[in-house]
């Protein structure tokens, strides 16, 4: 490896601990040459690094009239943990104290890092021996695939549609100005000016519905949504009635419950848990599966209960919900267990098991166990996506911009440099909704132009 | 005649490919023989008489900083010069340039005859020849146990050298076809290398066919001109070539004119009888030169497509009938042609045809253009599956170069994608498995900002002359040019703008003036009358002004060539073990395993290896150096 070649890493920074309310946050920051220029990228007010190894205390301001107290703590490189300048923000871990200096630290040019890349760059820099950095590679990968699911969950969203008419639209305009640029006029023959006034407009629209969907979900005032799946009269209602208290009309007849009902199980845990029993999730009839059922109702779930009959001989009436992480409930243990092993070894590849009867309240300590258990992984994977969700919103931003430079390039009809802000306009999107090759813009241009001698 | 002969580089093929590779290679101080089957065929233009077009425009710009000769013979032989895309942006403007066909052969061939340490060998390459291999050549030889020393030919000459370049364009197994006619052949009129394409299947390199077309020739006496729309020169012509400041012939115009409803009705008429539609031709053909049944089928709303009536040369009777490339019956394209306005009376001297070719995916070469399995062994042209004169050329001089280069024992030149359309074109074949012919386009380039066609002498002549390509003429040249732009841009941002205020606020200077996107060097040239006397041409001028308004984005594509810098200059072994690398996925592995690309940078752009898949190859490389590290040690001696 070329000595000096690894150093050229931009300056990142992303939170370094998992933070809840009344805890402490650690944000890091990374790079080369970090500490000549702390000045750029600290707040206002923010206690100011010396070149060499020590901490700091003083105040910051992480919105314009709320100074707080943190501790800066200085690691010049290469004698420190990525090899790179590194600076450590110890501050209290309200997450709106988080963002607030996290969205400085972005907008003065940091940029968050991408999983993995601390550990990257100390391996790189020789920081890490190779077991070491796979090992750390390793968990930010298993972290990552939970992370994985909700952000999928969140691109399935109103944001997801944003960024995919986004791209769309951008895509289109970077292909009707490619073919203008690389084909002779008279050679490509159907290009329409009026056409990339409308898709610029379109993409312009979308960016900015994705940003303001990019609202921060407040787990302490809305609580862990726990959604209940399953076959009718699986059980759904009499559990959700035992554990909020809440009277639920119970019958026998198919598709009794109506409406999505919520409620509290306040025996549960801290944030609340709230329970949610939706029409029919779960119900054989219905070709799709109960997560796309849920996202047509535009609710989100963070774990599903699927209720399974303990007492019928073939209780899975359709497959185990997907989306968020599974808890296999087993029913009706009071009216006996008639349940084949074949069927109880099938369902516990969906998740955890455990056995209940909501008549006499067996295995309902268990449910409160296995179910805490499950929602600590659920809060690691929210909290790395509090990283995706700065990533999000950097993008769509960086896109906006290069989206406005490229309208100001055509009004000056400077159409290289257009083409090449449409072209930043989608790197920026691209960890998101893909990377647009040049093939598919030829593709794209082949597609819709007669073009060619 | 001598049985035996010995050279150090044997290039197949007197096409473009050809012509630059040997003239490279012999450039560059190595003994060339070029083997052709027909020597007055050096240098045609089998398709269309012209040289550039966009990206095409850069492409030669390059070969001729590299002091390559396509730009020299556009210049002598051009008929008609036009700069395209002026009114969208500097970086995207190319020169192209109408050629007379049979004046640029003759210069081409002039050129050859002149040519220090080239020789002509006129005769058909049938098989190679072999021998057993030395301590010094590559591993993949021994694994073989022979390595490549020559070429037998069809009279049982045996010509010896230790590099051999095959540019045979569409000649490989080539079949020509015109409606349910189908003969073997290279070209209209020339026979094909079928000999030759069985030593190379026996090679077992991976192959595939693609097919090209071409258009009638017309008569140029016999279309109506009154109908027809003229489209003239450029009115101040700008030379090909970096070394050539004026042009000395009148140009002439090119003609145009459409198809209508009729001529597309006949066309329809008669599909059945067009071997692409009949299932005769099994190639794939180009989308960006669809032959006129194409574009009749796939838009079959458009009442009209354009046609552009080539001269091909101002003494020439010939005219070339772009845009309507066919391969249906001969009688076929007479009763079509005369539905085209202007073209009533036209008379055909030569029927369009297609012609179906094998080629060798280029993922079986190396960036020097170099077979992986075949130490020198080099192709070059249409038998890596590109189209166009300017793309064989460019990897004929890369590939006359990289041999001669091999035969010094140097490492190979290979440029980057931030470099040249020359990089990008090479990468873009290693990393890829054509679909169709391969052509250039600058959206191809992701660092296009930086690859104009004006500056391509500043960034590559200084390395061609560091190489041994470029000759002392051109060197004292490029000297000139750039101490001229350097001396202005030193005197423009010491001279004061006289339209800012005098007092108060920051003074702009004459740098910052032509910095302004709306002003320009013509404006420029009115507040310093001076100006004119600095030794800068137009061209020159218009330089130091793009250089100015693209600083911004230049800086910014410079970081990100930065960026990526150590992922490009990272080798990756050959025969690197993809399977070994837990979690990759399959989609990713295949790839890897299929393309064994050089480097983690070519590694990061093949289709279906993700950034993910990528941080894995990274780590497994550098657990494999760390094995490889003891053992590249100095030897300690007991």
């Amino acid at each position: 490896m070329a000595a000096g070649a690894v150093l050229l890493g931009d300056p990142i920074a992303a939170v370094a601990t998992v933070p809840g309310p009344a805890r402490r946050a650690v944000i890091r920051l990374s790079g080369p040459e970090l500490l000549p220029q702390a000045d750029r990228f600290l707040p206002p007010a923010c206690p100011r690094p010396e070149l060499r190894r020590g901490v700091h205390h003083g105040r910051l301001f992480w919105h314009p009239e709320a100074p707080v107290e943190v501790d800066l703590l200085v690691f010049p490189g290469p004698a420190s943990a990525t090899g790179e300048d590194v600076l450590e923000l110890h501050l209290p871990g309200a997450p709106a104290v988080v963002d607030g200096v996290l969205e400085q630290l972005y907008a003065n040019g940091l940029r968050p890092a991408e999983p993995g890349e601390f550990t990257r760059r100390a391996f790189l820099n020789g920081r890490l021996d190779l077991a070491q950095a796979e090992a750390v590679l390793a968990l930010v990968q298993a972290r990552s695939a939970g992370a994985a699911r909700q952000a999928a969950a969140m691109l399935a969203g109103q944001l997801g549609d944003g960024l995919r008419q986004a791209r769309e639209a951008l895509a289109e305009a970077l292909a009707e100005m490619e073919a203008s640029l690389d084909f002779e006029e008279g050679d490509a023959q159907d290009l329409q000016a009026g056409e990339v006034e409308a898709l610029f407009r379109q993409a312009r629209e979308s960016l900015q519905a994705g940003l303001r969907s990019q609202l921060h979900r407040n787990l302490d005032q809305e609580g862990w949504r726990i959604g209940l799946a399953g076959a009718p009269n699986a059980g759904k209602s009499q559990l959700f009635q035992r554990l909020t208290g809440r009277p639920v009309l119970v019958s026998a007849e198919r598709g009794t419950t109506r409406d999505r009902i919520e409620g509290r199980w306040a025996d549960g845990g801290e944030p609340p848990w709230i329970l949610v029993d939706g029409p029919g999730w779960g119900a054989a009839a219905d070709p799709r599966d109960a997560a796309a059922q849920a996202l047509d109702q535009e609710v989100q779930v963070d774990l599903w209960w699927w209720l399974l009959d303990a007492s019928a001989e073939e209780p899975m009436q359709a497959p185990a919900p997907t989306g968020a992480p599974c808890l296999v409930v087993w029913t009706h243990l009071d009216r006996g267990r008639r349940v084949p092993e074949a069927v109880v070894a099938e369902a516990a590849m969906a998740g955890p098991m455990v056995w209940t009867s909501s008549l006499d309240g067996t295995g309902l300590e268990d449910l409160r166990t296995q179910t805490a258990a499950l929602l600590q992984t659920a809060a690691t994977d929210m909290e790395e996506n509090r990283s995706v969700h700065h990533r999000h919103a950097r993008a769509l931003e960086d896109a906006l911009a290069a989206l406005e430079r490229a309208e100001a390039w055509r009004r000056d009809g400077i159409l290289d440099l257009l083409a090449e802000d449409l072209r930043q306009a989608l790197v920026a999107l691209q960890e998101f909704s893909g990377r647009l090759s040049p093939e598919e813009v030829l593709d794209r241009i082949f597609s819709r132009f007669c073009i060619g001698k | 005649m001598e049985t035996e002969q010995s050279f150090d580089v044997l290039v197949v093929g007197g096409g473009h490919g050809g012509l630059e590779a040997a003239a490279a290679a012999a450039r560059m101080g190595a003994q060339v023989a070029m083997v052709t089957l027909e020597p007055e065929a050096i240098g045609r233009m089998s398709c269309n008489p012209a040289i550039g077009g966009l990206g095409k425009g850069q492409l030669t710009r390059e070969i001729d900083a590299l002091g390559g000769w396509m730009a020299l013979l556009a210049d002598e032989a051009g008929i008609q010069f036009r700069m395209l895309n002026t009114s969208k942006g500097r970086a995207v403007q190319s020169p192209r340039a109408q050629c007379h066909r049979l004046m640029y052969e003759r210069a081409a061939q002039a050129r050859v005859e002149a040519q220090k340490g080239l020789q002509v060998v006129a005769g058909e390459a049938v098989d190679f020849l072999w021998r057993k291999p030395k301590p010094s050549d590559p591993e993949s030889s021994h694994r073989v146990g022979r390595r490549l020393a020559g070429l037998l030919l069809a009279d049982g000459r045996r010509l010896h050298a230790e590099a051999v370049i095959l540019t045979t364009g569409t000649f490989l197994e080539g079949v020509l076809h015109t409606g349910d006619r189908q003969r073997p052949g290279g070209r209209h009129g020339e026979r094909g290398a079928a000999p030759l394409g069985r030593a190379l299947r026996a090679l077992d390199l991976a192959t595939g066919r693609l097919k090209t077309g071409t258009p009638p020739r017309i008569a140029a006496d016999s279309v109506d001109y009154d109908a027809l729309q003229e489209q003239p020169g450029d009115r101040n012509p700008v030379p090909f070539s970096f070394l050539n400041r004026e042009l000395q012939r009148p140009q002439i115009s090119c003609w145009l004119t459409r198809t209508s409803p009729e001529t597309h009705r006949i066309v329809r008429q008669n599909l059945h009888l067009a071997p692409m539609y009949a299932g005769r031709i099994e190639g794939v053909g180009p989308r960006y030169c669809p032959s006129l049944e194409d574009k009749v089928v796939r838009f079959a709303d458009r009442s009209g497509h354009t046609v552009f009536l080539e001269p091909e040369g101002h003494d020439s009777d010939l005219l070339y009938a772009n845009g309507i490339s066919t391969s249906l019956p001969e009688e076929v394209q007479e009763e079509f042609v005369r539905t085209i306005p202007g073209m009533e009376r036209a008379r055909l001297r030569q029927p369009g045809y297609a012609v179906e070719y094998t080629f060798v995916r280029p993922r079986s070469l190396r960036r020097s253009l170099e077979a992986k399995a075949w130490p020198g062994l080099y192709l070059a042209g249409q038998i890596c599956g590109t189209s166009g004169y300017e793309e064989a050329a460019g990897q004929g001089l890369l590939a006359g170069t990289n041999a001669a280069l091999a035969l010094q024992g140097k490492e190979p030149l290979v440029l980057g994608r931030h470099q040249a359309y020359l990089g990008v074109l090479v990468d873009d074949l290693v990393v890829s498995d054509p679909q169709e012919p391969y052509r250039m386009f600058t959206s191809r380039a992701e660092y296009r900002l930086l690859l104009r066609h004006d500056n391509a002498d500043a960034r590559l002549t200084p390395l061609g002359r560091e190489l041994g390509l470029v000759g002392a003429q051109r060197w004292q040249r490029w000297q000139e040019k750039s101490q001229a732009l350097e001396q202005a841009k030193n005197r423009l941002s010491a001279m004061r703008d006289p339209s800012s205020p005098a007092s108060g606020g920051k003074q702009r200077t004459l740098l910052d003036l032509l910095r302004q996107p709306q002003q320009g060097w013509k404006r420029l040239l009115q507040v310093l009358p001076d100006g004119a006397n600095w030794g800068l041409d137009r061209e020159d001028w218009a330089t130091l002004e793009a250089d100015l308004q693209y600083e911004g984005y230049i800086r910014r594509q410079e970081e990100q060539v930065l960026r990526s810098r150590d992922r490009e200059q990272s080798p990756l072994p050959e025969d690197f073990d993809f399977q070994k690398i837990a979690g990759l996925r399959n989609e990713a592995r295949e790839a890897l395993e299929q393309f064994q690309p050089e480097s983690l940078g070519a590694a990061g752009r093949l289709a279906g290896v993700s950034p993910a898949d990528l941080a894995l190859v990274e780590i497994a490389l550098r657990r494999w150096e760390q094995r490889q590290e003891p053992s590249q040690g100095p030897q300690v001696l007991s």
